[in-house]
C-alpha cells in the first residue's frame, strides 16, 4: 500500500514539474506570437465568442438566483438598498472570474486536449516534429495567450450580465423591491479599481490553468480513441481542480 | 468589395503570420533549392521498452541518393528504426550518423548538420483542420523560406508531382486513403529534402492505390536527387522500388542485398517472408 501511495506521490510530482516545464517553454515561445497572430485569434475567437451565449446565459441565471436570495433575506431587516453592493462584489471578485472560468475549462479545456490528444495519438505532433516545428510553439503558445486574453474579457462580459440580472430582480420582485438606481449606486460606491483589477486577474490566471492544463494532458495523451476520451475527462477535473485551489490562494493574498 | 492590391497584400500576411514580409526582391532563402542525398551509417544501435529488448545491435551503411528498404513481419521494430533516424526516439545504445555526423551527438556539433529530413508517416499524419495546400505548405510559411507568391507555386508544383493537381482548397477529411498519402508525400516534398523516410507506405491501401503510390516513388527517384528509406512489410513494393533492401526480423538486421540477392536469399526468415507473401491460391501448385 506504501509503495503504491508513494508511486501517487511521485506521479504528481512527475506531472507538476512536466506542467512548470511546458508552463517556460510556453512562455519563452511567446516571442514568436506576432507571426502566429492568426492561430491566437483563432482560438481567442473560439474562446470568447464561442463561449459566449453560455457564459452569458449562465451570468444572467447566477446574478438573479444571487439577487433572489440574498435580497430577500436583507429584506427582513430593511437593508435591502445594499443588494446592488453585494451582487456586484460578489460577481466581480468571485462569481464572475471562477463560474467564467469553470465554463471555459468544460468547453475549452476539455477541447484543447482533445485536440492535442489526437494530434499525438494520430502521430501528427511527430510530423510537426520531423517538419522542425516546435509543437509547444506551434500549440501551446496560441492556446496559452489565447485563453489569457480571452478569459478575462469574457469575465468582464459575463460580470456585467450577472449584475445586470441581479438588477432586474431586485427591481421587478416585490418582495425586494429595490429600483435600478438605488441598486446601481449602491454597487458603485461599493466597486473601486482594485476589486476590478483583483477579479481580472483572477480571470487572466484562470485562463492560464485551463489552457496549460489542455495542452499538458493532450500532449501526455496515449492509447488512441480511448486515451482521448480519458485526457477529455482529465484536463477538466484537473483545470477545475486547480481553478478552485488558486483561487484560494489568490483571495488570500488580495484580501 | 474586392481588396485592392495592398488590401490583398495585408489579408495574405494577416492569414499567414507575417511569413511573407521579409522578403524583399529575393524569392526564396539561398539553401532552399540545394539538394542532395545523404549517406546514413547505423551503428550497434540498441533500443528496449521496458522488457522488450525491440532493436538489437543494428548495424547498416546507406549510400547517398539509395533506395533502401528495411522489411520485416510487424512487430520487429522497422518503424521504431525509422523514428531514431528522425530523431523521434532516443537509442539505449549505439550511434546514427548522417553524412558523418552523429545526430545524438551535442548540440554544438549537431549545429554543424546542413541537410533536411522529412517522413511520410504510416497514418499520413495530416494536419485534420488544415486544407491540402496550407498542409503541403506548412514548413515553408513557418520557417519563412520563400515569398507567399512562390510558396503557393511549389505547392502546386508538388501537388502536381504526385498526381493531385488542383486540390489544394480540399479539406484533409475529404481524401481517400491514397490521396492522404499522396499529400502527405507532397509535405514532405515541400521542403527539398535530402532525406525522405516512408512508414509502412502501403498499409491501408489498395493494390491498385500501392501500384500508383509505386510509380510516384519511383517518378520521385527520377527527378530528385534524395536518399529514400522505406520501411515496408509490403515484399513486392519493396523490391520494385529498391536500390537495397534489408530485412529486420526479431530486432535483428538478417541480410542486406540487392532485391535479386533478396529473392534468391536461403535465409530461414527471408524464405519463410517470401513464401507467406508470394504463396498464390489454395490447392495451386
Amino acid at each position: 500500500m506504501f509503495e503504491r501511495i508513494g508511486r501517487k506521490i511521485l506521479g504528481a510530482a512527475q506531472a507538476t514539474g512536466e506542467m512548470v516545464a511546458l508552463l517556460v517553454e510556453t512562455v519563452y515561445y511567446f516571442k514568436a506570437a506576432p507571426r502566429n497572430l492568426p492561430a491566437i485569434f483563432r482560438q481567442m475567437y473560439e474562446i470568447g465568442v464561442g463561449t459566449m451565449p453560455i457564459a452569458s446565459l449562465a451570468a444572467l441565471f447566477v446574478g438573479m438566483v444571487l439577487a433572489l436570495q440574498t435580497g430577500a433575506e436583507l429584506a427582513l431587516y430593511g437593508t435591502q438598498e445594499v443588494i446592488g453592493a453585494i451582487v456586484g462584489l460578489s460577481m466581480v471578485k468571485e462569481l464572475g472570474p471562477v463560474m467564467t472560468s469553470l465554463l471555459v475549462a468544460g468547453r475549452i479545456g476539455s477541447a484543447m486536449a482533445a485536440e492535442v490528444g489526437a494530434m499525438e495519438v494520430y502521430e501528427e505532433i511527430d510530423a510537426l516534429k520531423t517538419l522542425e516545428i516546435n509543437p509547444v510553439r506551434y500549440l501551446a503558445m496560441p492556446r496559452l495567450l489565447a485563453c489569457l486574453f480571452a478569459v478575462p474579457a469574457l469575465v468582464v462580459f459575463a460580470t456585467v450580465i450577472g449584475i445586470a440580472g441581479g438588477a432586474l430582480v431586485s427591481d421587478v420582485n416585490p418582495a425586494i423591491n429595490v429600483p435600478y438606481n438605488v441598486y446601481y449606486d449602491n454597487m458603485i460606491r461599493a466597486l473601486d479599481y482594485k476589486e476590478i483589477f483583483k477579479g481580472l486577474l483572477k480571470a487572466t490566471v484562470f485562463g492560464g490553468i485551463i489552457a496549460q492544463v489542455g495542452c499538458y494532458v493532450g500532449f501526455k495523451t496515449s492509447g488512441g480513441a480511448r486515451g482521448i476520451g480519458q485526457s477529455t475527462t482529465r484536463a477538466v477535473v484537473i483545470a477545475f481542480l486547480l481553478i478552485f485551489i488558486a483561487d484560494y490562494f489568490l483571495t488570500r493574498l488580495m484580501l | 468589395m474586392v481588396p485592392g492590391k495592398n488590401g490583398k497584400k495585408i489579408l495574405t500576411k494577416l492569414t499567414h503570420g507575417f511569413t511573407a514580409s521579409i522578403f524583399d526582391g529575393c524569392e526564396c532563402r539561398s539553401d532552399y533549392e540545394d539538394s542532395h542525398g545523404v549517406g546514413i551509417r547505423i551503428e550497434d544501435l540498441n533500443k528496449s521498452f521496458d522488457e522488450n529488448h525491440v532493436l538489437k545491435d543494428i548495424n547498416l551503411d546507406i549510400e547517398p541518393g539509395e533506395t533502401f528498404s528495411i522489411i520485416g513481419p510487424s512487430g520487429t521494430g522497422k518503424s521504431v528504426l525509422l523514428k531514431h533516424i528522425v530523431k523521434l526516439e532516443k537509442p539505449d545504445s549505439g550511434h546514427i550518423f548522417i553524412d558523418g555526423n552523429d545526430i545524438y551527438a551535442t548540440s554544438r556539433e549537431q549545429a554543424q548538420r546542413d541537410y533536411r529530413y522529412s517522413m511520410v508517416f504510416q497514418s499520413s499524419a495530416l494536419f485534420n483542420s488544415l486544407t491540402v495546400g496550407e498542409n503541403v505548405g506548412l514548413w515553408l510559411r513557418e520557417k519563412r523560406v520563400c515569398t507567399e507568391g512562390r510558396i503557393r507555386r511549389i505547392i502546386r508544383d508538388k501537388l502536381r508531382l504526385v498526381g493531385l493537381e488542383g486540390k489544394e482548397e480540399l479539406m484533409t477529411s475529404e481524401l481517400s486513403g491514397g490521396m492522404k498519402k499522396r499529400v502527405a508525400i507532397a509535405r514532405s516534398l515541400a521542403m527539398n529534402p535530402d532525406l525522405i523516410l516512408y512508414d509502412e507506405p502501403t498499409a491501408e491501401l489498395d493494390p491498385v492505390t500501392s501500384d500508383e503510390l509505386a510509380r510516384v516513388i519511383m517518378n520521385l527517384k527520377e527527378k530528385v536527387n534524395l536518399t529514400t528509406i522505406i520501411v515496408s512489410h509490403d515484399l513486392n513494393f519493396a523490391l520494385y522500388l529498391s536500390d537495397r533492401v534489408a530485412m529486420l526480423n526479431e530486432g535483428r538486421i538478417v541480410e542486406i542485398g540487392t532485391p535479386e540477392e533478396i529473392k534468391a536469399s536461403q535465409n530461414p526468415a527471408i524464405r519463410k517472408f517470401i513464401y507467406t507473401t508470394t504463396k498464390g491460391i489454395k490447392g495451386e501448385a
